[in-house]
């Protein structure tokens, strides 16, 4: 009994979260409008995501929608594990 | 290669020398025990020990014969030296407290040509500890910078300044020269002189910035030591970090952690600010000491108003409070404050806390980088609402709607910039939340000096 490959492993079902660049961030909204149940919007219309883990195959179609949409490609798609803001913790 | 760094002089290769042992111990300074806020010049001083303030920087001569000679083989040591360093706990004095032996240690292991930035872009209005550290003891500060480089395996080091801080430029300018007349074993160092803005002394906005780019913080996906300047492992430290270097080079782990506690080792630098007889008095603290004996050593006779601590984007802390607290890691947690970037300004009786806080927001807003949504529109919004409130224009309603807006703002910057400013605002509404009452009750300010207490410099139109 092996293991599947690394690359299949991770085609298959590694669960990924959405990251968001908000120096891009223009507040189109478009996203929101998409993967509603992971992006929402603020006060100011900007996005605000949320950054926990998607493994839910639907969710996971949307919140790859949302990140093709956005005009200003501020969203990622990340395959967890990988720190989603690595840069606040230490610079 | 490194766009806004230039060249300060053409200091000579660094000898190889053979491999030595690392640590020697020259004199050493006193022991630490009984030290108090100590000044420039004090003999229980660590990093401020030395010549009296008026007698300005201390020249490389001077330097030498007070502390020695770094150990020799410095560059062939580095393995020594990162474990001293390891050894110390020694954790960044410039706001973010990080280890600097994991910061080294990663960039070194990231890959080939790591670069060094020394940052000693003070961007608190009120703190000067970094400037004067750097104007009277230039050559503790580089001999660190070169202990730090020869630890990273760099031979570049760039010196990074606020372009209006034409003193500290100067010092550092002046103490080059003198090095590399005198042959020191050095890397080569450059000098980035950034525009004058609240943000620029951010990691990522220096890193930035020496590459040729604007003094704005970036949305990181690495961190700088593994990809920073022209994707070179970066480790940007600040002046009093790498200061501490050039003492734990020469006297060893086990001296410097005499200093501090043991959670929290090593002297740290404090400026004093705001009301007190002597605004802008820098000072070591060398052992845990109450904040109030600190203020004192300012010129402060009691306890004031309130203090707040860590910078304009730190935390509040009533005066009678913070007066007994330890100006220290662990008991300013504890209290609701941070050690941040070591600044403590003052505010007088006499002082309206709510329009000196909109006072600070207004600066703080208007100090964003205009890069991310949240912060520009958010921090103007609470800005706007605590002048509303510090006029005594603003309703209960009004006060939950800016707890609002405060509560949507961390985690939402490029960098942690509104972070920063919601908790400080946060902080203002629960130390002074009788005051918060007071002025939503419509009731005149008992406090008629309402012009604003600590320094805001103009705002610099420029980020390059």
């Amino acid at each position: 009994m092996s293991d599947p490959p690394a690359s299949e492993r991770a085609s298959k079902a590694a669960p990924v979260r959405i990251r968001l660049d908000p120096t891009r961030c223009a507040g189109h909204g478009i996203c929101a409008l998409i993967s509603g149940e992971r992006i929402g919007l603020d006060g100011w219309g900007f996005a605000v995501v949320d950054p926990t883990e998607i493994g839910e195959a639907n969710l996971r179609r949307r919140a790859r929608r949302a990140v093709a949409a956005c005009p200003r490609g501020a969203l990622s798609l990340e395959e967890v594990p990988g720190p989603s803001r690595t840069g606040a913790a230490w610079r | 290669m490194t766009g806004n760094a230039v060249d300060v002089a053409g200091a000579p290769a660094r000898p190889q020398g053979p491999s030595e042992a690392g640590v020697h111990g020259a004199a050493r300074p006193g022991p630490a025990p009984g030290a108090g806020p100590c000044p420039v010049g004090h003999p229980r001083a660590r990093l401020l020990a030395g010549p009296g303030r008026e007698e300005g920087a201390e020249a490389f001569e001077v330097h030498l014969r007070r502390l020695g000679a770094l150990p020799d083989g410095l560059p062939s040591d580095a393995a020594g030296l990162a474990e001293v360093i390891e050894a110390s706990g020694l954790a960044g004095r410039g706001g973010g407290g990080f280890g600097v032996a994991r910061k080294l240690r990663a960039a070194r292991q990231a890959g080939i040509r790591p670069l060094l930035i020394v940052n000693a872009a003070e961007s608190e209005p009120a703190s000067g500890k970094d400037g004067a550290l750097c104007e009277l003891r230039p050559h503790v500060v580089l001999d660190g910078a070169a202990v730090a480089a020869a630890v990273l395996g760099t031979d570049e080091a760039v010196l990074y300044t606020h372009r209006g801080a034409t003193g500290v430029a100067r010092a550092l300018r002046e103490a080059v020269r003198e090095r590399s007349a005198a042959g020191s074993a050095d890397p080569r160092w450059l000098l980035a002189a950034a525009p004058d803005r609240y943000v620029a002394g951010e990691a990522s906005a220096a890193a930035s910035f020496v590459s040729g780019g604007d003094a704005r913080p970036r949305f990181l996906t690495r961190p700088l030591a593994l990809a920073g300047v022209d994707g070179r492992p970066t480790v940007v430290h600040n002046a009093e970090t790498v200061a501490h270097l050039a003492l734990l080079a020469r006297y060893g782990a086990e001296w410097w952690r005499r200093a501090g506690t043991p959670a929290h080792p090593g002297s740290r630098l404090v400026t004093v600010a705001g009301a007190v007889g002597a605004p802008g008095t820098v000072l070591e603290v060398v052992e845990p000491t109450p904040i109030g004996a600190l203020l004192s050593a300012a010129g402060a006779a009691g306890p004031p108003l309130a203090v707040l601590v860590g910078g304009y984007a730190g935390r509040w802390l009533a005066g009678d409070t913070a007066w007994l607290t330890d100006f220290e890691p662990d008991a300013l947690r504890a209290a609701g404050a941070t050690v941040g970037c070591g600044l403590l300004a003052v505010l007088g009786h006499g002082a309206c806390p709510l329009t000196e806080t909109a006072g600070l927001a207004s600066y703080l807003a208007g100090e964003s980088a205009g890069q991310c949504g949240p912060c520009v529109f958010g921090l103007a919004d609470v800005a706007e609402s605590l002048h509303e409130l510090a006029e005594g224009r603003a309703g209960r309603r009004d006060v939950t709607r800016l707890r609002r807006q405060l509560e949507a703002l961390p985690g939402r910057g490029g960098c942690n910039h509104p972070d920063g400013v919601a908790a400080m605002v946060s902080s203002a509404l629960e130390v002074f939340a009788d005051e918060v009452v007071r002025h939503t009750r419509g009731r005149p300010c008992p406090r008629p000096d309402r012009r604003g207490a600590f320094p805001v410099p103009p705002r610099c139109a420029e980020w390059r």
